[in-house]
């Protein structure tokens, strides 16, 4: 449990950095913890994503999960300078969902498995 | 890897390939212990080509995808076994990684990259063995302990750089090997620094080994269906870890990466004069593995000019065995560069040259990364300073 709650402190921190990122003045976070599934939950009103950016953050978050890498580098979630952040998030996930308009904010929901 | 074992029976043996690499796997295998000349170039090759193959064996048992950071560990563990891993010394380390995966109730799997990068530690086990003569046994039990300080040590010296140190291990396993220099010392046994540096071998090597990489071009245009537009996509990435190139501008693009990283490295050896041996090749083959894994001529470039403006002004000579390892190995910093641009890539290397050139001492040879030691360190130092002159609110979102 300790260490999950290590990973999911991490991508929490991951998501909010992002909101900060996108200039949001407003910012609302959750963790559920359910019998099969750890969801992370972030909602935003910052800047919101659209064309290759948005592209990028989809292709990040969609990739398989891979537990070799989250077991090491999944300690630099929320801890990255630029670039890779969403990468590592998007390799210890299992699935997500993305709301997001440009201009008014995101919304975004991640599935871990338990 | 096979392709090691098949040109080191084409370099042949000096006095046949099993007294050659019993001479390789007996020594205590420190920084720098050049196994073309412990053993003969034949041996070495074949060691390497051994232990990648170890490595790519159990990745494949273990059921993980041959993707960037695995493709960058079985290189750096088949470029070291030219100075330091053997097929022998390496198995403590994976057996003290498992033991972690074992007690932390955890599937040995997701433990892989821990144990194929771990084995920079593999000196201390032949150390152990060897130098302070505490046999098998001996060697066992602290390459054991080795390899079970790599796994939670790794991940936590990670945030300390923010994954601006490709060679991560190498950072955390200067600190381990610093502890056990420290009582090996303390116990009287000296732990000084060993040059073992072959020379003479750049004929019969040069040709070989640039072909090697022009066949990783070639590889690399076929898999692209000779296109190039995502090996330049790649050349834009920061490389900041984790950067797989292989998952996110495919094989082909990885591949072509790959041969360009090599030419580079080799040519910087000729063009200063150096010596092509074992650990040299170590540093280009390192180079090349991190090609699928964060570096491309865009950002090793700079360091590697940082790294060789240092010593016009610094007292060694570009051809000196450290300071040509500190322009190879240096590129552990090249998302320095690829963050904060050439001029920061530029100091870096500078700064690492001055780093790499004083931190030996520490470890006394046991962590065979030591550039990654000195990288993480200059890293450390860089980003605590950088990160708070950068504007996080203009950054894209990636």
């Amino acid at each position: 449990m300790k260490r999950d709650w290590q990973s999911l402190q991490g991508i929490m921190n991951e998501l909010l950095s992002n909101s900060f990122k996108a200039g949001a003045s407003n910012m609302e976070s959750k963790i559920k913890i359910e019998k099969d599934k750890y969801v992370v939950w972030v909602k935003d009103d910052g800047r919101g994503l659209s064309g290759e950016t948005l592209e990028v953050v989809q292709n990040n978050l969609s990739q398989p999960r891979r537990y070799e890498i989250e077991e090491y580098y999944g300690h630099l979630a929320g801890r990255t300078v630029k670039g890779s952040g969403l990468n590592i998030v998007g390799m210890m996930i299992d699935d997500y969902h993305l709301k997001t308009e440009e201009g008014k904010g995101t919304e975004i929901t991640i599935f871990i498995k338990r | 890897m096979l392709a090691l074992i098949v040109a080191g029976f084409f370099y042949g043996f000096e006095e046949g390939i099993v007294e050659d690499i019993r001479k390789i796997i007996t020594v205590p295998g420190v920084l720098i212990t050049d196994f073309f000349v412990v053993g003969s170039p034949g041996a070495a090759l074949v060691n390497a080509g051994l232990v990648g193959l170890a490595g790519l064996i159990l990745t494949l048992v273990a059921k993980i995808p041959v993707r960037g950071p695995i493709i960058a560990a079985i290189f750096t563990m088949a470029g070291f076994s030219l100075m330091g891993k053997t097929i022998i010394n390496i198995w403590p380390i994976f057996l003290g990684v498992w033991l972690y995966s074992v007690i932390q109730k955890e599937q040995f799997n997701h433990f892989i990259l821990n144990a194929l990068f771990g084995t920079a530690l593999a000196p201390l086990a032949s150390s152990a063995s060897f130098g302070l003569e505490l046999g098998i046994w001996g060697g066992l039990v602290f390459g054991v302990m080795g390899g079970f300080l790599i796994p939670p040590l790794a991940g936590h010296f990670l945030a300390t750089h923010q994954g601006m140190n490709l060679y991560n291990v190498g950072f955390t396993a200067g600190f381990i090997g610093t502890l056990f220099a420290g009582i090996f010392r303390a116990f009287g046994p000296g732990k000084e620094l060993l040059t073992i540096w072959g020379e003479g071998f750049n004929p019969s090597i040069m040709l070989p080994l640039i072909l090697y990489f022009v066949s990783m071009l070639v590889v690399g245009l076929i898999l692209s269906k000779g296109k190039l537009g995502s090996y330049l996509k790649l050349n834009k990435e920061v490389g900041a870890l984790v950067s797989d190139f292989v998952s996110q501008h495919g094989p082909g693009a990885a591949f072509f990466n790959m041969g360009v990283v090599g030419i580079i490295g080799t040519s910087y050896v000729l063009a200063v004069g150096g010596e092509l041996n074992g650990p040299s090749i170590s540093g280009i083959f390192t180079m090349v593995g991190f090609a699928a894994f964060g570096k491309h001529a865009k950002n090793v470039l700079p360091i590697m000019v940082g790294a060789f403006l240092s010593l016009l002004v610094f007292q060694w000579s570009p051809t000196e065995p450290g300071p040509i390892l500190g322009v190879l190995f240096g590129t552990t910093l090249a998302p320095i560069a690829g963050n904060y641009g050439s001029i920061a890539g530029i100091a870096a290397g500078f700064f690492h040259m001055a780093m790499v050139m004083n931190v030996g001492y520490l470890h006394g040879g046991l962590n065979l990364y030591n550039n990654g030691f000195a990288g993480g360190i200059v890293a450390t130092l860089m980003v605590g300073v950088l990160k708070n002159f950068s504007n996080n609110r203009e950054e894209a979102i990636k």
